[in-house]
């Protein structure tokens, strides 16, 4: 089953889209932002995006951005499958869950905030906005979330459970993460890699196994998760890494993007632009701090 | 600022209708469905809201429901309650 | 999809019914149930919402609650597939595990502490990092196959089942472990009455006068193997996973789509090429107003005379564990030819077009459903096949 990537979108503290992310590919940005979800008014009109907090904001954007970019806005995407991955979840909106309760007592909880703090928000709101009707899977695991989303995403098409599939990730630096990601570098336990900024942002592929009429970026021959000893990466081709020992030959996408257990993302949007500018097949391989690792091997088209 | 005012506030505040100034609701309009077309999520924070704002513990939805008919319903189910 | 049939060798489950699959079986079937308030931890709300509660279950510190439901539940799985632990790592093994609050960042102490100022002590998000549960059971048993965490609320524990059903048939591995496993918490329990959706009193499922749902905490896993390393076992199949459906609604946020075309489709999906007849449906059944109704009508119209129970009268809402601790209830009722009645049902509701079983009541047939409707619009559904005798 030949599955292809024909679309990305990203967004995060380089900026927004392929346009922005190209850039930095070439030369790194000097300093690390915010994240701005602002550009999804673009797309959807706010009073339709007043449910969406921050962390589904960037996640929504990113995914317009990538049906976007496939020319596929416009198509009927009742069948449209959605996969997505976050590390942390909507920790801005769970904080504001709790600070509901610390300000007012149990009484003042926000059902509001409650219901936004659930890990499958982003995938709710996609699959409303977009009358997605398909399957719907989140997954959450730390620094393997990406890779066993994609390793799902991939399975649903090459089972022809779907044709399409929307995937991506997002995580957020919220008072919260950015309070743990301080406190964890104060104790020389980092989050991420030592002296790593605290990233954020979402980055998002439509993924088909049909025959599209639109050139792919490339094909995404496999994706697998596993504990123990990764694959080992083919000699001389490109391989984008996250995680694992420092002196493991690739390039690291750290000062672009910032680190966040979604990162590994960035590494699939960054590899599907490299490859279709003829860099040749590319390794994407994510090592956790926990043994586990996720590669996927995406072709030329 | 009277209390029309602040429900306003609130409202445009709390549910995030970001889109909304005061000025552009209207009174007697309806709040759910139709008019400012809010839904049942906003209904049970609108409850929340009641609680948090004004101390009034509804007992049930049903409770609630000639309250949230509109702006000036809301209002005087507001000052009912309170000179109760 | 119409996978091929996955066998199910071994399962394991714990909830309010009970600490074990059979203790489960037998309390619901001499009709017990005992939801109360919560007694490990306390709020300030004026009604005392009922819980199902496992009051004498406790966690090792190093672990989130919900891992160490989970790791109960999985020894009783793999014991019951005459699996021996040390020789999992041996083989292509993962885990697939559904949950909603045992992956979220959410301790309220730190949190407060955090918010007054203080620098809190990291231990607690150190234990949620520790704790994810796909995670949990790798480290445990070694496992180094494919291992997920999926959280798509309440229907997690139906689509780690499924899903994990298809990486089996796509030949990703030969044993998963699948499941569903969530904690009872405060943050939780206030969220569901803030929603108004939790019930005053024992919930009611499909009935009349419901008033909402009772959360729980459980774990169930179920152990899928390929065909090919059962054989080499010699082990017995107590069920089969036949089929997998999943839909989303597009509809709302909380709110099921009234119209219920997303559940049918899943249903439909599930049911694939299966012909005969559907011996019962263990319906997801929260008891609120909305979701029984969905439910009710779409049952009515898409298997009218099957028989379906709720068994959250007996559990309460386990949310991310109620898949799969629902899967689990259905393969032992598949075995035992019987299901129990619907704990909680007195008052038929006119507006659902169906009914749920009164009493225990016998089955006819070998298939059976098991569904979940989640926040977020998703759908999933389980088609099992009774297995080999013993």
């Amino acid at each position: 089953m030949r599955i292809t990537a024909q679309g990305v979108g990203v967004v995060g503290g380089f900026g927004c889209g392929v346009g922005d992310l190209a850039k930095a590919l070439a030369a790194a940005p000097a300093a690390l932002l915010r994240a701005d979800p602002g550009p999804l008014d673009r797309f959807v009109p706010r009073r339709e995006l007043r449910r969406l907090d921050r962390f589904s904001r960037m996640a929504a954007l990113a995914a317009h951005l990538a049906l976007e970019d496939a020319g596929a806005l416009g198509d009927d995407q009742t069948r449209l499958g959605v996969v997505v991955a976050s590390g942390y979840g909507a920790t801005g909106t769970t904080l504001a869950m709790i600070d509901s309760i610390i300000e007012g007592g149990d009484a003042c909880t926000s059902p509001i905030h409650f219901a936004g703090s659930l890990h499958n928000a982003p995938a709710a709101h996609l699959s409303i906005l977009l009358g997605a009707k398909g399957p719907s899977l989140t997954v959450s695991q730390f620094q393997l979330s990406v890779g066993s989303a994609l390793m799902a995403a991939r399975l649903w098409l090459d089972q022809g459970r779907v044709d399409r599939v929307l995937f991506g990730a997002v995580d957020e630096c919220s008072e919260l993460t950015a309070h743990l990601w301080a406190r964890r570098a104060e104790l020389e336990r980092p989050l991420g890699p030592a002296g790593a900024p605290c990233g954020e942002g979402a980055a998002f592929l439509l993924l088909s196994s049909r025959a599209e009429a639109a050139v792919p970026y490339c094909t995404l021959d496999q994706a697998a998760i596993g504990r123990g000893p990764a694959p080992a990466l083919p000699a001389g081709g490109l391989a984008l890494l996250c995680g694992g020992p420092a002196d493991l030959p690739g390039r690291r996408l750290l000062s672009l993007v910032g680190w966040m257990p979604a990162a590994p993302a960035f590494d699939l949007a960054a590899a599907a632009l490299l490859v279709r500018q003829g860099a040749g097949p590319a390794t994407c391989l994510a090592l956790t701090d926990d043994g586990e690792y996720a590669l996927a091997r995406l072709g030329p088209a | 600022m009277d209390l029309k005012e602040k429900l306003k506030t609130i409202l445009i505040a709390e549910l995030n209708l970001e889109d909304l100034r005061p000025e552009d609701i209207v009174d007697a309009d309806p709040l759910f469905v139709e008019g400012l077309g809010l839904d049942s999520l906003d209904a049970v924070e609108l409850v929340m809201l009641l609680q948090k704002h004004f101390g009034i513990e509804l007992k049930s939805m049903e409770e609630g429901r000639p309250a949230f008919a509109s702006v000036n319903a809301l209002a005087a189910f507001i000052e009912a309650r309170q000179q109760a | 999809m119409t996978p091929g049939a996955v066998p199910i060798s071994g399962i394991g489950c714990i909830c309010a019914a009970g600490t074990a699959l059979e203790a489960c079986m037998a309390a619901m079937f001499r009709g017990e149930r005992a939801p109360a308030p919560p007694r490990r931890f306390s709020t300030s709300h004026a009604i005392r919402y009922p819980v199902f509660e496992l009051p004498d279950f406790q966690e090792p510190p190093e672990l989130l609650r919900t891992a160490a439901l989970l790791l109960h539940a999985a020894r009783e799985a793999l014991a019951d597939a005459g699996l021996d632990p040390e020789r999992l790592a041996g083989l292509r093994a993962g885990a697939c595990i559904g949950t909603t609050v045992g992956s979220a960042m959410n301790d309220e102490a730190f949190c407060r502490a955090f918010r007054a100022g203080a620098n809190p002590d990291l231990g607690p998000m150190d234990r949620i990092l520790r704790s994810n549960p796909a995670a949990v059971l790798a480290r445990t048993f070694g496992l180094t196959g494919p291992c997920q965490t999926i959280v798509n609320a309440c229907s997690s524990g139906t689509d780690a089942v499924g899903l994990g059903a298809s990486w089996i048939e796509a030949g990703l591995c030969d044993l998963v472990l699948a499941g569903g496993a969530d904690q009872l918490g405060r943050i939780t329990y206030n969220g569901f009455i803030s929603m108004r959706i939790s019930a005053p009193g024992p919930c009611r499922p499909f009935d009349r006068d419901r008033e909402g749902l009772n959360l729980g905490e459980g774990a169930a896993v179920l152990v899928l193997e390929s065909p090919a390393l059962r054989r080499r076992r010699g082990a017995r199949a107590r069920s089969f996973v036949l089929g997998y459906g999943s839909s989303c609604d597009a509809y709302h946020p909380t709110a099921p789509s009234p119209d219920g075309a997303g559940l049918e489709r899943a249903i439909r999906e599930a049911l694939g090429a299966i012909r005969g007849p559907v011996a019962f449906v263990n319906a997801h059944g929260t008891a609120t107003p909305d979701n029984d109704r969905v439910e009710g009508q779409v049952l009515a119209r898409t298997l009218p005379g099957v028989p379906f129970l709720s068994t959250k009268g007996y559990t309460g809402h386990t949310l991310g564990a109620a898949g799969a601790i629902e899967a689990a209830f259905t393969v032992a009722c598949l075995e035992r030819g019987q299901i129990p009645a619907c704990a909680g049902f007195a008052t038929a509701d006119p507006g659902l077009g169906a009914e749920p079983v009164r009493e225990p009541t016998a089955l006819r047939g070998t298939v059976a459903l098991s569904q979940s409707l989640a926040f977020g619009g998703n759908n999933a559904v389980l088609a099992l096949g009774l297995g080999e005798r013993p």
